[in-house]
């Protein structure tokens, strides 16, 4: 916990806020983190925070039960990216210069907190290849970054755009590693001298390793031979190193008994001072005491050494030079690599990028939608699906409840299984109970066969109970008992059968009143209700309304093989308008008709329906007005739309053409414009 | 007849097939290409089995009786120890140097393999298939740690220079290769002495009065045999380590090619004695 950056991101917690006043919940947990930070920002003018209020922030953190700051850190900073990707907002810019990393640790996230967000994105990549920007790899960040994942899902932070970037970023990690040998390049003289003593020895478990003389590369060199699972470490410190640079290794203070050191397999020479321990004498004797194995001496001192030592069996003897000369070898091969994976990450971003910008994305299984509402929607079920909990689907008729239930079932691991819709409401108790769970030979009169019910032909997959608010009291008994065991009785039979289905039920009656009236069981309802989601209806939605119709126009065109361009903006001006009192359905079959009557490439206003011809007719289902005004205006539409055929405007109305005329004298009078 | 001819150099063609693939592995050193090569190298494995069941159901016997049997059935012995140590060692860097030495054996085999012959009534034994199956087992052995003394070599031989070369790029490790060698010296040392002392004693069974000592074949694998226990005394009792070890194991592997070969093809029948 010793690295603690915190420069805190004002505009992300902004952008946090905005997030959750839009409907993104935050967790309790996140709510005083940010409630924290706020006070902090509030007390501290300056940004970023000075040294005692990060520490006074660090403590509080600290003091927080179930997280690490790290966590913190990080869970806050992956909502931040999900939140910059798909609003595409500047607010990188705007933050940078004080927002900066998050921690250390979630580096890989910080990044898009510093640059433009396509370059965060190139960065997102490069993270999830360790590939650090002053061109190093280190493993160590793969898992941080892989790590930073998983905590932001299991904290359902990720959305579905962090999600497919992640999701492409370990594809690519898998690409790199198994087809080319980016991930073998050493770069520096201290990784190429690892993979020298890798070439030797193999497995350094069973080596001993002496670092004689001075040198401020020291502790990185320590630290990589440690990630190799170097055996011993052993120090012959000259300079001033403190005696802690040496770790969990042993110093040697006295060198007089060569003899009684340990048979080093590796000696890592830094200086002059320790070219005069480390002579040919002592090597001589070294090798005899290891009966001439293999020995590595690297002399990492920058001035030639000289030449008496090179030669001697078994002693592979590198100097800086050469060293420098195998990173140099390396390096052609390394641009190569590099270039190709540079173009991969383009290749990925570019493609991330179209599919962002794309109406792909606002497709998911049959569904379309791009307001936030829907696209919540669409992330739940994309994190539920993969369980196996039950889910409840709330919504008004026609808002797509059946399609959810197919979504998740295909995005589940059960999509090769079968799916089975029922609708409570269709079939009468009996018969659906039978239909349900099947029924034995003579069970009741008619019941000539036995009979596997749904739930048996359903097993191993996912059956869809639709309208559940019309089961009746028994039947509701006999679910919950499968619920809990997943144990069913065919009607007759005593035989139990033990299943694996999934059930998914949807209502649209509010099931909590049905519970409050003792028509719905509580017990069932909080059984059921592990997961809700609920589907907004259509007119709270507005702006799903285009990318829907587009969507329906494409499909019945494609149907009935027509050509039609585009949808006008009179058109779809008159469209959300419209109240849908029948939601998607009512929707889709609008758009089917004007489809199907339209004898142009463009839909008309006149192809749609009379109720929507008119955009003022509707505009009253909105504001309020007294009755006597809408009908007012209603008449007149229609009068309107039937080019003033009274005829017919009293049979759309269905009031005869008396009254008609009446009501139509009665507004002229109030006009003062209508001389009868 | 033809379908046997056919199967037969079906084999030759599989391990040619799996060459490519480990060579290509060998120079790109991709993992994926890696993958296919230890497939190719199985099914051309298994395609082998196949032939070598083949031959013992068309012939009647288990196809050692004469050289050009026993080549194919080291062959394929060859090719299943090592593909155990690829499996066992996740290590694919040897392939490239083992099946050139396994394709022309096995074209050799196929070239002069005689089904016609007759069999002569004291090798129906059961002792004497073990005799063979042992000694050539142990040449299995002994062609790994040749070829894995060889990349010693060669891996040392570019770290001395310190130039990144190929072997350099795709090789393991010295240690790897030394460990390796020692281990297949070993085991096949195992094998042979128990294949000797079989061997001598179906020749007291067979042969009246006594067995030929003086039998070419008997010589040649006693000299192998001393070659390698001098490898196993340099390593306990000598220390030695490294490049020397590497080169015994070279000339130890160079003398059994040259005896198995030379001395069968020179002579007219495996042993002497009758």
């Amino acid at each position: 916990m010793s690295i603690f950056y915190c420069y805190i991101p004002l505009d992300a917690i902004a952008a946090e806020k905005t997030a959750r006043d839009s409907g993104h919940a935050l967790s309790p947990f996140l709510q005083s983190w940010e409630d924290e930070l706020r006070r902090l920002a509030v007390e501290n003018s300056s940004f970023p925070v000075n040294e005692s209020a990060r520490l006074d922030l660090a403590r509080r953190l600290k003091a927080m039960p179930e997280y690490n700051i790290e966590e913190c850190l990080l869970i806050i900073g992956s909502r931040f990216v999900e939140l910059y990707l798909v609003a595409g907002t500047p607010a990188p810019s705007a933050v940078n210069g004080r927002a900066a990393t998050f921690a250390d640790f979630a580096k890989s996230f910080s990044y898009f907190l510093t640059g433009s967000n396509q370059e965060a994105v190139i960065q997102f990549f490069r993270s999830a290849l360790g590939w650090m920007p002053n061109g190093e790899h280190d493993p160590a960040h793969v898992e941080a970054f892989r790590r930073a994942y998983t905590l932001a899902s299991e904290h359902k932070l990720a959305g579905l755009a962090l999600s497919r970037l992640f999701q492409r970023a370990l594809w690519l990690y898998e690409k790199v590693r198994l087809e080319t040998e980016f991930f073998r390049h050493p770069n520096t003289v201290e990784e190429v001298l690892l993979e020298v003593a890798g070439k030797i020895f193999g497995e350094f478990k069973a080596r001993a390793l002496l670092f004689v003389g001075s040198n401020d590369q020291l502790p990185h060199l320590v630290k990589i031979f440690q990630q190799a699972g170097i055996g011993h470490l052993y120090f012959a410190l000259t300079g001033s190193e403190k005696p802690e640079a040496a770790g969990s290794g042993q110093i040697i203070n006295s060198w007089h008994e060569v003899s009684q050191l340990p048979a080093f397999d590796l000696l890592l020479l830094f200086d002059q001072a320790g070219r005069n321990i480390i002579t040919r004498a002592y090597l001589q004797k070294l090798m005899a005491a290891r009966q001439h194995g293999p020995l590595l001496l690297a002399d990492l001192t920058a001035e030639e050494p000289p030449a008496e030592m090179a030669k001697m069996y078994n002693l592979f003897y590198f100097r800086r030079h050469d060293l420098e000369g195998l990173v140099e070898q390396n390096a052609p091969a390394r641009r190569q690599v590099d270039a190709e994976v540079t173009g991969w990450i383009r290749d990925e971003v570019r493609e991330f990028y179209h599919w962002l910008n794309s109406a792909d994305r606002f497709h998911f299984g049959s569904m379309v939608g791009r307001s936030p509402q829907m696209q919540q929607v669409f992330e739940l079920i994309a994190r539920i699906a993969q369980t196996d909990i039950t889910v409840i689907i709330e919504g008004e008729s026609g808002t797509g409840k059946e399609l959810v239930a197919r979504a998740i079932h295909q995005a589940s691991s059960r999509a090769r299984r079968p799916f089975i819709a029922v609708n409570c409401g269709a079939l009468p108790e009996n018969l659906l109970e039978s239909e349900l769970f099947g029924h034995v030979r003579g069970a009741f009169t008619g019941a000539v066969s036995n009979n596997p019910g749904l739930f048996e032909q359903a097993n191993g997959g996912t059956i869809f109970l639709d309208e559940i608010g019309e089961m009746s009291p028994a039947l509701q008994v006999k679910l919950l008992r499968f619920l809990q065991d997943g144990e069913i009785k065919r009607v007759g039979s005593n035989a139990v059968l033990k299943l694996d289905v999934r059930v998914l039920a949807a209502t649209n009656r509010h099931l909590q009143t049905l519970v409050h009236d003792g028509k719905f069981r509580s017990d069932l309802y909080y059984r059921l209700n592990v997961i809700g989601i609920k589907l907004p209806p259509l007119r709270e939605r507005p702006e799903d309304i285009e990318i829907l119709a587009e969507h329906f126009v494409r499909k019945f065109a494609g149907r009935m093989r027509k050509t039609i361009a585009a949808l006008p903006p009179e058109v779809l001006q008159r469209l959300r308008q419209y109240a849908w009192p029948g939601n998607v359905r009512e929707l889709e079959n609008v758009m089917e008709r004007a489809v199907a009557l339209t004898g142009n490439t463009t839909l008309e206003v006149a192809d749609l329906p009379a109720h929507l011809r008119d955009a003022a007719s509707s505009t009253g289902s909105t504001s309020r007005l007294p009755l006597r005004e809408i009908e007012r205006q209603y008449i007149l539409d229609v009068v309107n739309a039937c080019n003033d055929n009274y005829d017919e405007a009293a049979k759309v109305l269905g009031i005869g053409r008396t009254t008609l005329w009446r009501k139509l004298k009665n507004y002229a009078a109030d006009n003062g414009d209508f001389n009868s | 007849m033809i379908a046997i001819h056919l199967v037969q150099w079906l084999v030759v063609a599989a391990y040619v097939f799996a060459l490519v693939y480990y060579v290509r592995f060998f120079r790109s050193g991709k993992p994926l290409e890696s993958a296919r090569a230890g497939q190719a190298m199985t099914l051309a494995a298994g395609l082998h089995f196949f032939y070598l069941i083949h031959l013992t159901v068309f012939t009647g016997h288990l196809p050692v009786t004469n050289v050009f049997e026993a080549i194919t059935t080291c062959v394929w012995l060859f090719g299943a120890v090592y593909l155990s140590l690829e499996w066992r060692l996740r290590e694919r860097s040897l392939g490239p140097f083992i099946l050139p030495i396994i394709i022309l054996l096995q074209a050799v085999s196929n070239f002069f393999l005689d089904f016609s012959h007759e069999l002569p009534a004291i090798l129906h034994n059961v002792v004497f298939e073990i005799h063979v199956l042992m000694i050539l087992l142990s040449y299995s052995a002994f062609a790994i740690s040749f070829i894995a003394s060889l990349l010693y070599l060669l891996l040392s031989r570019d770290l001395e220079r310190k130039s990144l070369g190929l072997f350099y790029r795709r090789l393991p490790s010295l240690a790897f290769f030394d460990s390796l060698s020692n281990f297949a010296v070993n085991i096949g040392l195992i094998f042979l002495t128990a294949g000797v002392g079989l061997g001598i004693y179906t020749g007291t069974k067979v042969s009246q009065p006594f067995f030929n000592s003086l039998d070419p074949k008997f010589v040649a694998v006693a000299l192998t045999w001393l070659i390698y226990v001098f490898h196993l005394f340099s390593r306990r009792a000598g220390g030695w380590q490294g490049k020397k070890v590497a080169v015994i194991s070279l000339f130890g592997f160079g003398w059994v090619l040259f005896s198995f070969l030379a001395v069968s093809l020179v002579f007219s029948k495996v042993h002497q004695f009758q």
